[in-house]
């Protein structure tokens, strides 16, 4: 048996030395050339042949297995001139051939060159790359927000106004992994969830997995999102400044001998606001305010190493004396650090190490009437990765890679001074995975994949296999499917009304991880020219999930199991999408249909069944319709206009039906009134509709740079779309009031880049 | 145009009207409601009997009350399905409340059954409740204690029992004579802003701790087990009784749901669950507790004095 995997073996290494002994390759890193940002997704190939790739996550391309000849190398990426050169290869050459792409300053009325490759690496399956201009120029609430902008796409929906979270696909905040240049971040968010951490002016790329990942991410049951900071300016120095409304920002990039840096900054300026309001109204906050800080520094060491070191540090405080003998004080926020080396050892093998470190903490406390209340809770993740790509044979892309780390976990409560919770754990965890991009020709892709993960605590190994494959019948038409099984061993305590006393907690012994599948069909298509149309149809299910059982009041003895309630749930729904992609008016119309359920025993049982019973229930952000219209034009070579509108089917709550009082509790005077209820969440609130809208004048801001001038109506119509309904038994009969999300809202912002 | 792209139309618009409703509201239904407290080594309470009232509705109890009921409440052999060891009568002689009709006094760590039938109908109630052993809070809780001060009052307890958990407890501190002058700094903020004086000051003279686990104490050699009593469960200076209870699991569970129903657990705004019952053919609560009472008074501190 052994002799015939060795002849195989052999002959299939005898048959790619023999045709690889006489050709030639090209590798390099695609930039702009005005600031020398490595782009990300770039599509590089040999005109007249089927040669073609996209730049990886590190601006790294490399097409193998070339004929010795004169060819058209082109490289092409949305809103760059397409770049061609004439090369010729000798037998047995490398050429190394670094790309720099000119940007373009209008939008195209047709793009010239939009190669298949690039819009490969934009529309797999599951996938959205995210404009990091447009993030900029969508309104927001106060401030540009890259989760926001997220929330806009089909398939992803926010719990309101008020919160940044990211429900992708039927599954809850904590069930996306989010890494910032490689690294987890665990509370993306400033102001208690209003928006997230991520400064628009330093990154570069977002990308969201909303489904189906490939194996080379894991950890989350639903998605993945993957942010880039910039790499800094590698020609000149050069800058920028905003003032806005609830947050100024500015950021500084340039070049060094070896290489670039960069370095942004934003704090919140509300303290003259927050002063005056307390010269008139109560219970304003004496203290508030969050800042945040990018910075990274890149060096070159040689052409095949490349060194970063990328940092983040964002925190938010709080201090509100809210009552006599009483105050409220909360300190929260993230920090990141990774370390990164880049190695091209050949044109077949690219590969990348990083080592990785992020701190999460939040401590609340609460002092009534001489009573602390105090929260000290802190997750360190310390990890080390390291990918490899191989392209053995030009049909063949294989990603192989490790993830290991430790994530250390200490909560600790106190009341009135003294311990009632403390918890220190540490848990190693660990990946291996591997996947193989084949493309047997040019109709057909199939990217099988295969993850191990291990977890300490329980000594968790559990395996998830990956697949996806693309068939392309014609030009205008690309029919993909994928599968995949995802584990997690995290499950966060929040609440959608306030993100800042997050807590994650791990599985362990009694507490299996939480794992899930996921079924995707979609096609996509190009309807017309500069036009497209999408279409996913998906399924994912959820088993052993495990949340905190929200009717603990005091968890002090308890075993760790028994402080969890674990339950399932699935999702379904179809997601399209229409876009223009060029031109003076370029946008996008999403449409979602989708169905999202959870069990948990004794919850939502009827009123009479037993406790361990439980049925299916639509969590509050279930939404039935979602639609999501954005428009962008340009109205002159100064001004722009942006508009946003987003309708949706109201979101779940729960009808209370009866009541009744408790009148003789032998330890209180209080007599409670109590609700019945049918079935949770069986009701819907009216239906959510917004339209936003933007207009942004460019300038020159005296001889120093230029400038841009930007003016937001969030909530155009005032529409008082509601939150929830607070049901007040103080009143009888009991009284329904609606709470209501944001009126409208006017916005400035002014910009000044140099 | 790619004309073929026009076949897709039809397939997608169909996939839309998928849309249906799956998962409708129910109806308001009625149920009955019990209430009842069994304190060990004291007489058999009352026991209230009531019907539901639909939300949108004026709700007085004595509208709602159920006059017409049989009620007993039995002591049976060992637990929930053993059998009748004693039985004891209910008459009903105030709209929806039943007095028992022959002394008894509850014993700790038994079992008791209550019983409820109808003669116009096959209904049957039931809910079954296990009493929390006796415990005692030990001599040598201090006499007087002066508000916020460095030695923060203590209170030494002997152990309780529960079957198959760890003891579970609420206190509450009953004031005599509560009034506004002698709040302590934050209620007396917090009641200044009240609408309902007198109801407040009623509220406010029983003072309650919500649920503390019997982990929260400190355990000490000689068996017993100690917890500093925080300041924010002191309401009033002067005469207090701080009361501690041991709970059953049906007022566990109650008290624990009831009070998410209003919010504040990581459920998500506005979505509500019943609460946790024990109580077979209607809702409510049949529970049971052990309590033990001592005094102190509360002075207040130098620099609060007016």
């Amino acid at each position: 048996m052994h002799r015939y995997i060795l002849l195989i073996t052999g002959l299939f290494l005898f048959t790619n030395i023999a045709v690889f002994a006489q050709s030639a390759s090209i590798n390099g890193f695609v930039s702009d050339t005005e600031t020398g940002e490595t782009l990300i997704s770039a599509n590089v190939g040999l005109l007249d042949t089927r040669k073609g790739t996209a730049t990886n996550t590190l601006g790294y391309y490399s097409l193998t297995d070339i004929e010795p000849g004169t060819y058209t190398l082109f490289c092409s990426f949305v809103g760059y001139q397409a770049f061609r050169q004439k090369i010729t290869l000798e037998a047995g050459q490398n050429l190394r051939l670094d790309i720099e792409l000119t940007p373009e300053n209008v939008e195209l009325e047709e793009i010239v060159v939009r190669s298949q490759r690039e819009e490969e690496e934009q529309k797999n399956i599951g996938r959205v790359q995210v404009n990091t201009e447009l993030i900029k120029k969508l309104p927001s609430v106060f401030e540009a927000d890259v989760f926001r902008s997220i929330q806009q796409l089909p398939g992803v929906k926010a719990a309101s106004d008020f919160s940044s979270g990211l429900y992708i696909r039927g599954g809850s905040p904590d069930q996306t992994l989010i890494l910032l240049d490689r690294t987890t971040v665990y509370n993306p968010s400033h102001f208690f969830g209003f928006f997230s951490t991520f400064n628009p002016d330093a990154i570069k790329d977002v990308r969201l997995y909303k489904g189906g990942y490939p194996a080379e991410y894991g950890g989350r049951l639903g998605s993945v999102l993957t942010i880039y900071n910039k790499d800094g300016n590698r020609n000149e120095v050069a800058g920028s400044v905003t003032a806005g409304m609830l947050a100024s920002r500015a950021s500084v990039e340039g070049p060094y001998s070896k290489g670039s840096w960069m370095f942004a900054a934003r704090r919140s300026t509300l303290e003259p606001l927050l002063a005056g309001l307390r010269q008139t109204i109560d219970g304003v906050p004496s203290k508030f305010y969050f800042y945040d800080f990018n910075g990274k520094v890149n060096y070159d060491a040689t052409p095949n190493d490349k060194l970063s070191l990328a940092f983040y540090a964002g925190q938010d405080r709080v201090t509100f004396p809210f009552a006599e003998d009483a105050e409220f004080n909360l300190d929260y926020g993230n920090q990141t650090l990774s370390g990164s080396w880049t190695h091209i050892f050949n044109e077949k093998l690219f590969s990348n190490f990083v080592a990785t470190g992020s701190r999460y903490f939040n401590f609340p406390k609460f002092d009534l009437g001489g009573t602390p209340f105090t929260r000290s809770n802190n997750i360190y993740d310390f990890s080390i990765k390291g990918d490899l790509e191989y392209q053995p044979h030009p049909d063949h892309q294989i990603k192989t890679g490790v993830w290991g780390g430790i994530f250390t976990f200490k909560l600790q409560d106190t009341f009135d001074n003294a311990n009632t919770f403390s918890s220190r754990i540490q848990n190693q965890y660990a990946s291996v995975y591997v996947q193989d991009e084949w493309r047997p020709n040019e109709r057909w892709i199939f990217t099988p994949g295969l993850r191990l993960n291990y977890f300490s605590a329980g000594e968790y190994f559990r395996l998830e296999p990956r697949f996806s494959m693309e068939h392309r019948p014609n030009d205008w038409l690309r029919l993909q499917a994928a599968y995949g099984r995802y584990n997690q061993f995290l499950t966060l305590i929040s609440n959608e009304a306030f993100s800042g006393f997050d807590v994650w907690i791990t599985s362990a012994d009694g507490v299996p991880p939480a794992y899930g599948d996921q079924f995707i069909l979609g096609a996509k298509t190009i309807p017309f020219e500069n036009y497209g149309f999408d279409v996913e149809i998906y399924y994912r299910s959820m088993e052993d999930l495990f949340e905190l059982d929200p009717f603990l009041q005091d968890v002090a003895g308890l075993p760790y199991p028994q402080i969890f309630r674990f339950g399932e749930g699935y999702a379904y729904g179809t997601e399209l999408f229409f876009e223009k992609r060029a031109g003076r008016f370029t946008g996008f119309i999403g449409y979602t249909l989708s169905y999202t359920w959870r069990k948990f025993p004794g919850f939502n049982s009827g009123i009479f069944e037993p406790q361990a019973s439980g049925r299916f229930y639509p969590p509050k952000y279930d939404r039935r319709h979602d639609i999501n219209l954005v428009a962008n034009y340009r109205l002159s070579d100064r001004w722009k206009f942006t508009g946003s509108f987003n309708f949706a089917t109201g979101q779940a709550y729960t009808e209370v039906l009866g009541r009744y009082t408790q009148f003789d509790l032998p330890w209180t005077n209080n007599q409670p009134n109590v609700f019945t209820v049918g079935k949770v969440n069986a009701s819907r609130l009216p239906n959510y509709h917004r339209m936003d809208i933007s207009f942004s004048r460019s300038g020159s801001f005296f001889d120093w740079g230029e400038s841009e001038l930007q003016l937001q109506v969030i909530n155009v119509y005032s529409r008082r779309n509601v939150w929830f309904y607070n049901f007040d038994f103080d009143e009888n009969p009991v009284n329904r009031t609606e709470v209501s999300l944001l009126p409208i809202l006017p916005a400035i912002s002014y910009t000044v880049t140099f | 145009m790619n004309k073929n792209f026009l076949l897709l139309i039809p397939i997608l618009l169909s996939s839309l009207l998928v849309s249906c409703e799956l998962y409708p509201q129910d109806d308001y239904e009625e149920y009955y409601v019990v209430e009842s407290y069994m304190m060990a080594n004291n007489p058999l309470p009352n026991v209230r009997l009531s019907t539901t009232a639909p939300a949108n509705e004026l709700y007085e109890f004595e509208e709602f009350a159920v006059n017409n009921a049989n009620v007993e409440v039995r002591l049976l052999e060992t637990g929930a399905n053993s059998s009748v060891v004693e039985q004891f009568t209910y008459s009903n002689l105030a709209p929806g409340i039943y007095w028992a009709d022959q002394n008894h006094r509850i014993k700790p760590t038994r079992t008791y059954q209550l019983h409820i039938s109808f003669d116009d109908s096959d209904q049957v109630i039931t809910a079954h409740t296990t009493i929390p052993d006796t415990f005692r809070i030990m001599p040598g809780t201090p006499e007087t204690v002066t508000y916020q001060s460095e030695e923060q009052l203590e209170l030494t307890l002997t152990k309780s029992f529960y079957p198959g958990r760890q003891n579970i407890y609420v206190f509450n501190v009953i004031t005599q004579e509560p009034s506004a002058e002698s709040l302590t700094p934050l209620y007396a903020d917090l009641f200044s802003d009240s609408e309902q004086p007198e109801e407040d000051l009623i509220l406010l003279s029983n003072n309650s701790s919500g649920i503390i686990n019997e982990a929260n104490f400190q355990d000490n050699q000689d068996g017993t087990i100690t917890l500093s009593y925080p300041w924010i469960g002191i309401a009033f200076y002067g005469v207090n009784n701080i009361v501690a209870n041991a709970i059953d699991d049906n007022v566990y569970d109650f008290v624990r749901s009831q009070q998410v129903q209003l919010g504040g657990s990581t459920l998500s705004p506005g979505e509500i669950q019943n609460v946790i019952y024990h109580v077979e053919g209607g809702l409510g609560v049949f529970g049971s507790l052990a309590t033990d009472t001592v005094t102190t008074f509360v002075s207040q501190p130098s620099f609060n004095k007016q």
